[in-house]
């Protein structure tokens, strides 16, 4: 008989090491292309394999619905239906279930609905100042606001940069109420900002909303504030597993302090601090520093890399170890698939007059590749990708690849759904769930070109019932079809409402269709119930659409993805590094440099097979005129070029 | 795990049940036709083991003449299990159940007491024209939770319902393979002694078929046979136990002896009364071994429901019946008729079901005052001052029950009277006045020792049982009896009924009772002899061959010398009451006198009250 662990076979020392580890608290160290999801799959799978008796839970945390779903399934494959005994999810994913059953204690409705998209929050949070100026105007409310804020200009050019401070001091666990507790923080905001930190959450809870931010703020306060509740969380989950342990914020931090409660025997935590690249979402290092000294956890570093050529790994292990931030005793990482390319160069540095120039190179390299090796159309996701600082330096490369019509994709301005149709059916159902949402209610009228400001002045009814009642007579069929009872059908449901609007023959809705469905199928393989409201959150909280062709992406954008052939382009000084954080390194704080040299060790680990590397001479300055560039310090830094010469980098 | 509550709704005549269950024996008791079998059939719907049977439409709960399932408002049964203060939830339970799981935070906000609702749904689906059925989990205030954890067969599990009814046949538990007795029977394993039992067929075979005539000869015609149809020699055999030795178990049964003899019988062919015993052996056998098997889960509770267990049973062993029930793991769930199985029970676990215009009602005694908020941690003298019966209140309804009236319970009417002087008298009235006996009538007739209301006044209450009452008091201290009433939380209003004055009682505008007084500083004989004057009730006594010698006796003491006959005969009555009101009852009867006024109107009262419910 095969030993039920024989997965093991085939792992290094290391991996089996961590996989098998039962000394309590482990931080995992792993690079990149070190296999730490197969070591988080592998644990989970070790651990239910050993206890098939026990009837406790494990729960895996990600920060990406990608990595979730791919632990999940990889796991699945493994224990069958001992999956059960996980919970392999997102952060957001986590926090939403918990607030969704005990919300409760904290003043939510538990069928809540989550917006992720930030103009509608924005549109609401200015809906409510306006409202309350308006108030304060007539006497009916003491006046607060109207001295700053009569100007409906004003409202609308603040309004945006407040939301995202609350959403950045919900992410710091700070909300309205611990702002005006601490006496230092109450100081540096001045009372405006503190009092609509207020009416934004009011107006969130009023219409049953919640923003992202929102899901960990809550969450956290949730176990906080209910002890019994994180107790109850501890009883379940024995084990406790963290991918990316470098991207933890405060509120996360906080999560698992709070999960894992005092002593945690099973705390296991995958982290490669050399990885950081959210410090703008508060996510230190020394949070990280921070549980591995809380939890006296033993260190094991996985400095394999089943990902890069050797010549890669030589680069990024240059640059990084410029960085001080990191933990001490880290061992450089080294490949195990040396002689893979050993005909080819694994890393190509060019550079070029303009950027122009630079993407003209990257488009033509793109299909001299495509078709040298005429087994890879180009339309297959994860073999061509570029790289850049920021999107403003990408726009030169698709530029030329729509002129040469090379398909591409661009996730972050990728749009979950395109088409107006299903927005309509999605923000119905929003309505149908949230009965007074606001937003549902706004974007509906806008929709369907109704008189907002003349409709939510209809009491008595819900704005579900108005918003039916107008689309009755626009669409009857479809309003009969979104008023019925799901009746615990929920497939059956979604099917009869877009059966009515399948025959309008855009290819727009039959792509959104699809894509729901498909979500449709994770939400149920997660073993979820058929609850409308659930789905939709679970919507909310999807990833994006995954586009096909060359992936058009910036450094932050390209984590945890890997492909063949990368392009990284203006790879020069002001650009990348950023000009901000060299001016603040110049000033002593060398915190915004060190983040820029992570991310571009980031986006360079992301080869499986060549790496091309670019800097220009002059970049085009937003004024449309071309100014003088020096290459990236970072080139110096990983050896492709040296202070006296600017040589060519030759491989031997 | 226990069943803490059990809703019901529109499930036939449970409308609207709301009841809390003992953790480990419940009663129900009531009449027939008030709902006690359907609370057990709507537990096996929501939790039954064999979860086989679905609802038909004539269980849904009819409103009205047009009433038509399909638009009925569905079935819903829900079931909540806590956990108490000495035996919280387990981690296995607490992982299992994990998003079900609740808390109630008012009792105990630090460390609050756990539950999970889970509700079983039938309706009428119109899309798909036929009823569906679900289960899933909810809230206290029964809304699907938002977070809704799937119900499997793994929580199921925890609290498997077991439904005995009350027709149990020992055939059929013998024979299927699907009963309790079928299922031990397939786990015996003899697959080590195959061989030897072939073995010994083969052998008993030989013995039976060899040197027998008959035998012979058919040999000889099959051998014919064969030949003629010419199939292969030796294809033709004779087996008396033609049986594979898988199938060996397949008659095993069990044998009785019969008293003071020598001779076994299979237990199909004993009395009713045995058998029905033999049922409830065997399916307490079944939890003991096979249960743990089975659940694979060490921590099931099963829930045991089981109706008559007195069914053909002698009153003796019905107690012994009770106490083996009792004995059995897990909570269990009782219905019965028999007061010897009343009488065993403990007041607070009995569950009392009547009809209301075809609406079940189901009621208990609770164990705390209304107003008390049970909280854990309190001093032991908080709980004692907050029951709703004191120790001694508790005592006197346990002895009534145990030593002289257990179907005390299945009345619709108490009727409260001082010793047993009235209950005779009474007793015999009602049967000859209204033509029914008191217990086709629903009435139980309580002499309280002098004026020991309390706790029948306790019981009766709305928060309790709920059962209307009537006082029929002397006319000495009326003020004092009127105490007792308005302490147990009635009000009282004097009302006028024909030339009566009487009180009426209620609880929350709710009337609840009727005391009647005889006139002022009157006892029972003192009244009888006022109503039916001295030379009457003489001619009672004279006509009455015991009470005539005794009274003859009596008058001829020489200590009566000096007294008047009314002193003596008042005398006399007092000390031969309960003869006497036997007597008085005979006689109104044989002869058809008038009955007293106070008496008659209490009977056209208690009429009107019967017929009402």
């Amino acid at each position: 008989m095969k030993s039920k662990n024989n997965f093991l076979e085939g792992l290094t020392l290391q991996q089996k090491e961590a996989v098998t580890y039962s000394g309590g608290p482990l931080l995992v160290l792993a690079g990149p292309g070190a296999g730490k999801t197969k070591v988080l799959t592998l644990r989970i799978a070790y651990i239910l394999n050993q206890t098939p008796q026990e009837k406790f839970k494990i729960l895996a945390l990600t920060f990406t619905n990608k990595a979730a779903k791919e632990m999940r399934e990889r796991v699945e494959s493994l224990v069958n239906e001992q999956i059960k005994r996980t919970y392999i999810g997102t952060f957001h994913s986590y926090c939403h279930d918990l607030l969704r059953a005990y919300g409760e204690y904290v003043g939510l409705n538990p069928d809540f609905v989550i917006f992720d998209n930030h103009e509608d929050l924005i549109a609401l949070l200015i809906d409510a100042v306006k409202e309350r100026v308006l108030k304060e105007r007539h006497g009916e409310k003491e006046p607060i606001l109207i001295e700053k804020f009569a100007n409906t200009r004003v409202i609308e050019n603040t309004i945006p940069n407040f939301y995202y401070a609350y959403r950045r001091l919900k992410n710091k666990l700070i909300g309205p109420k611990e702002l005006r507790q601490n006496s230092f923080l109450a100081k540096k905001y001045f009372e405006g900002f503190i009092f609509i930190f207020e009416l934004y959450q009011q107006t969130l809870r009023k219409n049953n909303v919640l923003d992202f931010s929102d899901l960990l703020y809550c969450a956290v306060r949730l176990l906080k504030e209910n002890p019994f509740v994180a107790e109850l969380q501890r009883r379940i989950y024995k084990h406790i597993l963290i991918d990316e342990g470098q991207d933890t914020n405060k509120a996360q931090l906080e999560l698992i302090k709070l999960l894992c409660g005092k002593e945690c025997p099973n705390l296991f935590m995958v982290a490669d601090e050399d990885q950081l690249i959210f410090e703008w979402n508060d996510a230190k290092f020394e949070y990280l520093v921070e549980l591995k000294e809380y939890y006296n956890m033993e260190v094991i570093q996985l400095y394999e890399s089943f990902r890069c050529p050797p010549e890669i790994l030589k680069i990024a292990n240059n640059l990084i170890s410029r960085n001080k931030f990191r933990l001490s005793g880290k061992k450089p990482i080294r490949t195990t698939k040396s002689d893979f390319y050993r005909d080819k160069k694994a890393v190509e540095l060019n550079n070029f007059q303009t950027q122009s120039e630079e993407a003209e190179f990257v488009v033509n390299k793109i299909k001299e590749i495509s078709q040298e090796i005429r087994w890879i159309p180009i339309q297959q996701n994860n073999k061509f990708c570029v790289i850049a600082r920021n999107r403003y330096v990408l726009n030169e490369v698709i530029k030329k690849l729509d002129e040469k019509k090379i398909p591409y994709y661009v996730p972050m301005l990728q749009e979950k759904i395109v088409s107006k149709d299903i927005n309509l059916i999605l923000d119905f159902l929003k309505l149908k769930v949230s009965r007074n949402n606001k937003i549902s209610f706004y974007k509906i009228c806008e929709n369907l070109s109704l008189n907002y400001e003349d409709l939510i002045e209809i009491s008595d009814f819900t704005l579900f019932d108005v918003a039916i009642e107008n689309l009755r007579n626009i669409d009857s069929e479809l309003a009969k079809a979104i008023e019925k009872d799901e009746n615990g059908d929920l497939k059956n449901y979604l099917d009869q409402i877009f059966e009515i609007v399948k025959n309008r023959n855009s290819e727009e809705i039959m792509e959104d269709i699809e894509f729901i469905e498909s979500l449709y199928k994770d939400f149920k393989n997660q073993h979820k119930s058929d609850d409308l409201g659930e789905f939709l959150n679970f919507l909310a909280m999807s990833s994006k659409k995954e586009g096909k062709g060359v992936a058009i992406l910036t450094g932050h954008a390209s984590k945890g993805l890997e492909f063949d052939y990368i392009f990284l382009i203006s790879l020069n000084q002001g650009i990348w590094p950023d000009y901000r954080a060299i001016r603040k390194a110049k000033e002593g704080n060398i915190r915004e440099l060190e983040e820029e040299r992570r991310n571009c060790f980031v986006a360079l680990t992301r080869t499986k097979k060549k790496l091309f590397i670019s800097y220009v001479k002059f970049k085009m300055t937003r004024g449309g005129n071309l100014q003088s560039v020096e290459p990236s310090q970072f080139l110096y830094e990983m050896g492709l070029l040296n202070k006296e010469k600017e040589l060519k980098y030759e491989t031997n | 795990m226990h069943i803490h509550k059990v809703e019901i709704y529109n499930f036939r005549s449970h409308r609207e049940t709301k009841i809390e269950l003992s953790e480990n024996i419940n009663v129900l008791i009531g009449q027939n036709n008030t709902g006690k079998t359907s609370f057990l059939h709507a537990l096996n719907l929501a939790i039954g083991w064999d979860r086989k049977i679905s609802p038909t439409e004539d269980d849904f709960f009819a409103k009205g003449k047009d009433f038509d399932p399909k638009n009925a408002e569905p079935i819903k049964i829900i079931v909540e299990f806590r956990e108490t203060l000495d035996e919280r939830f387990s981690d296995n339970i607490v992982s299992i159940f994990d998003k079900a799981i609740r808390f109630d935070i008012n009792q105990y906000p630090n460390d609050p007491i756990k539950f999970f609702r889970l509700c079983y749904e039938c309706k009428f689906d119109k899309e798909k024209g036929r009823f569906v059925e679900d289960r899933y989990f909810v809230d206290e205030n029964n809304k699907k939770l938002a977070k809704n954890p799937e119900v499997k067969k793994e929580h199921l599990n925890f609290f498997p319902f077991f439904y005995i009814p009350a027709l149990r046949d020992i055939n059929k538990e013998i024979k299927t393979k699907t009963s309790f007795w079928g299922r031990i029977k397939s786990i015996i394993d003899y697959s080590d002694k195959k061989n030897q039992i072939e073995e010994l067929i083969r052998k008993i075979d030989d013995i039976v078929l060899s040197d027998n005539e008959t035998i012979e000869q058919l040999k000889t015609k099959l051998k014919n046979l064969e030949k003629s149809i010419k199939i292969t020699q030796d294809a033709i055999s004779l087996q008396a136990f033609a049986r594979r030795s898988w199938e060996i178990l397949d008659d095993l049964n069990i044998y009785l002896k019969l008293p003071n003899t020598d001779l076994s019988l299979p237990i199909a062919k004993h009395g009713a009364g045995t058998q029905n015993i033999i049922v409830l052996l065997i399916f307490s056998a079944y939890l003991e071994i096979l249960l743990p098997k089975i659940l694979d889960n060490e921590e099931a509770t099963p829930i045991i429901g089981i109706e008559e267990p007195e069914a053909h049973v002698h009153p003796h062993v019905q107690r012994a019946l009770f106490h083996q029930i009792s004995q059995m793991k897990g909570q269990k769930i009782i219905s019965t008729h028999s007061p010897y199985i009343v009488e065993q029970a403990e007041i607070y676990d009995y569950i009392v079901f009547r009809l209301d215009n075809g609406i079940a009602k189901l009621s208990k005694i609770p164990k705390f005052k209304k107003n008390f908020q049970f909280r854990y941690g309190l001093p032991e003298q908080a709980y004692e001052n907050n029951k709703f019966l004191n120790k001694e209140e508790e005592l006197k309804i346990k002895r009534f029950v145990q030593y002289r009236n257990p179907e005390l319970f299945f009345a619709s009417l108490f009727l409260l009277c001082e010793g047993d002087t009235e209950k005779i008298f009474l007793e015999r009235l009602i049967s000859y006045y209204l033509k029914r006996t008191p217990g086709e009538l629903g009435i139980t007739i309580i002499p309280c020792d002098g004026k020991i209301y309390d706790p029948f006044l306790k019981i009766a209450h709305l928060d309790a049982f709920n059962i209307k009452w009537i006082i029929l008091s002397d006319g000495d201290a009326i003020d004092e009896v009127k105490n007792v009433i308005s302490n147990n939380g009635y009000e009282l209003r004097e009302i006028k009924i024909g030339n009566f004055l009487i009180d009426e009682a209620s609880v929350e505008s709710i009337i609840q009772g009727y005391l009647y007084s005889l006139p002022k500083s009157m006892n029972f004989e003192k009244y009888m002899i006022d109503f039916y004057g001295e030379d009457k009730i003489i001619e009672i006594l004279e006509n009455n061959s015991r009470l005539n010698s005794l009274w003859r006796k009596y008058k001829k003491q020489p200590n009566n010398k000096n007294l008047s006959v009314t002193e003596i005969l008042k005398n006399f009555l007092e000390e031969h009451r309960i003869l006497f009101s036997e007597a008085l009852a005979e006689y109104i009867i044989e002869y058809n006198l008038k009955l007293p006024k106070i008496i008659k109107n209490l009977f056209d009262r208690i009429e009107q009250k019967v017929s009402s419910t």
